[in-house]
C-alpha cells in the first residue's frame, strides 16, 4: 500500500523525537487512542469533538473502514493519509503525540520485513455504539 | 533480486563497526548520503571505512552510477513505482528484512524519520534526498 509519495530537496521538515519500539501501538490508532482515569481519547470521544458525522463511530475498522469515505482525494472526506498525517503532526496535537506518547511513525505503521511493504496497522473499535442518539 | 539484497545487506552489515550511542537530533538531514559516508577520524560516524553508496554498490555488480546527481531521487528513472524493482521496496528489504540481524534496525533503531520526513502543512511524507557523494 504504501508508495513513497514525493521526493524532495532536503531543507523541509525533518523529525526529531524518541524512539518508538516497533511494537508499543500493537493495533495502531485503537491502542493509542484509549480511555484511562486521566483522559479519555478514544476516537468516539474525538469524533463528537470534532463534530465528525455518526459514520465515525460506526465505523468497526480503524482506520482501514474509514476508507469506505477516507480512501483518497477523490473520497467525500478527503484522504485520511493526509487530515492524520497533518493533525498528528501539527502542534498541539503533535506536541502530545510526541512527547507523552513518544509518537513515530511505526505507532501508525508497521513494516513487512518479509516484503518490504509498508502497511497501516488497523484494529477494532474499542467502543460501545451509541444507536440512539441523532446527529 | 534478493541475492543483490542479500548480498548488500552482508556488505553493509560487514562493513560496520558500531558505536553505542542513541542519535537525538537528526543525524541526516539528506537521508541516504549522511549515513552513507567515508569515515575518517573524528567524523563521529558510527562506523568505519567507505560506505557510500557507489562503492557498496560496485560490490554487488551494480553498473556504475554516472548520471545519478540526487540520491534517491535520480534512482527513481529506472527504480520507478512501476518497475519490476520500486526502489521502496529495495531499500525497505536491505534495511529492514531479518531485523534480529539486521544492523540497521539492531544498531541504527530501525527509525522511519532517517530518511523520511513529513510535511505537515501538506500531510504528506517525503523521502529526504541530497547530491550523491562519490
Ligand atoms: C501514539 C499515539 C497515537 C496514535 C497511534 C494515533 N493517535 Fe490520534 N492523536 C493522538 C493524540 C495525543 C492526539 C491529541 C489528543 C488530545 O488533544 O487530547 C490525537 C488526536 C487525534 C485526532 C483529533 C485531531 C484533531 O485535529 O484534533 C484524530 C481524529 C485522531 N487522533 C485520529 C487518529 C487515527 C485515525 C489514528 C490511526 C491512523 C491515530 N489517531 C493514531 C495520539 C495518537
Ligand atoms: C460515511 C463517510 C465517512 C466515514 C465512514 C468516515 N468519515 Fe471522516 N469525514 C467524512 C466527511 C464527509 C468529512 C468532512 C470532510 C470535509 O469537511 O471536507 C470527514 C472528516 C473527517 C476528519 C476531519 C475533521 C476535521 O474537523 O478536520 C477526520 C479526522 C476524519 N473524518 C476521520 C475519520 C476516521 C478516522 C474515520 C474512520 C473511523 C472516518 N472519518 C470515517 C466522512 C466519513
Ligand atoms: C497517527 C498515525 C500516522 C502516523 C504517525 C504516520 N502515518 Fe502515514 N499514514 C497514516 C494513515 C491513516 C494513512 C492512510 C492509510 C491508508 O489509506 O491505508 C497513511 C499513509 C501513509 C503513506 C501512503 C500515503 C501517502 O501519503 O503517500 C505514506 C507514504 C506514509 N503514510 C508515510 C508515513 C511516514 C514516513 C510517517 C512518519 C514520518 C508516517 N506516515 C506517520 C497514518 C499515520
Amino acid at each position: 500500500m504504501m508508495r513513497v509519495a514525493r521526493i524532495l530537496a532536503p531543507a523541509l521538515l525533518t523529525l526529531t523525537g524518541g524512539i518508538a519500539l516497533a511494537d508499543d501501538y500493537p493495533q495502531g490508532c485503537v491502542s493509542c487512542h484509549v480511555a484511562t482515569e486521566q483522559q479519555d481519547m478514544r476516537l468516539n470521544v474525538i469524533f463528537d469533538h470534532i463534530e465528525h458525522s455518526m459514520a465515525g463511530q460506526r465505523t468497526l475498522l480503524i482506520p482501514t473502514g474509514c476508507a469506505r469515505c477516507h480512501a483518497d482525494e477523490k473520497g467525500v472526506g478527503g484522504a485520511l493519509s493526509k487530515l492524520i498525517h497533518r493533525s498528528h503532526y501539527t502542534d498541539p496535537v503533535q506536541k502530545k503525540f510526541i512527547n507523552e506518547f513518544n509518537g513515530d511513525c511505526v505507532s501508525c505503521h508497521k513494516m513487512d520485513t518479509d516484503t518490504g511493504q509498508a502497511e497501516i496497522r488497523s484494529g477494532k473499535r474499542n467502543w460501545q455504539l451509541r444507536i440512539l442518539s441523532a446527529k | 533480486m534478493r541475492n543483490g539484497i542479500h548480498a548488500l545487506a552482508l556488505i553493509t552489515a560487514a562493513g560496520l563497526l558500531v558505536v553505542s550511542a542513541v542519535a537525538t537530533a537528526d543525524d541526516y538531514p539528506q537521508g541516504c548520503v549522511d549515513c552513507h559516508r567515508i569515515s575518517e577520524k573524528g567524523s563521529g560516524l558510527r562506523y568505519e571505512g567507505d560506505f557510500r553508496i557507489q562503492p557498496l554498490l560496485a560490490q554487488t555488480g551494480h553498473r556504475w552510477l554516472k548520471k545519478i546527481k540526487t540520491v534517491p531521487n535520480d534512482c527513481t528513472k529506472c527504480h520507478s513505482d512501476d518497475s519490476d524493482l520500486p526502489l521502496a521496496t529495495i531499500v525497505h528489504l536491505v534495511h529492514f528484512e531479518k531485523p534480529e540481524a539486521n544492523v540497521y534496525t539492531t544498531e541504527f533503531g530501525g527509525k522511519c524519520a532517517n530518511c523520511h520526513a513529513m510535511d505537515a502543512p501538506a500531510g504528506e511524507a517525503l523521502v529526504k534526498s541530497g547530491p550523491k557523494n562519490w
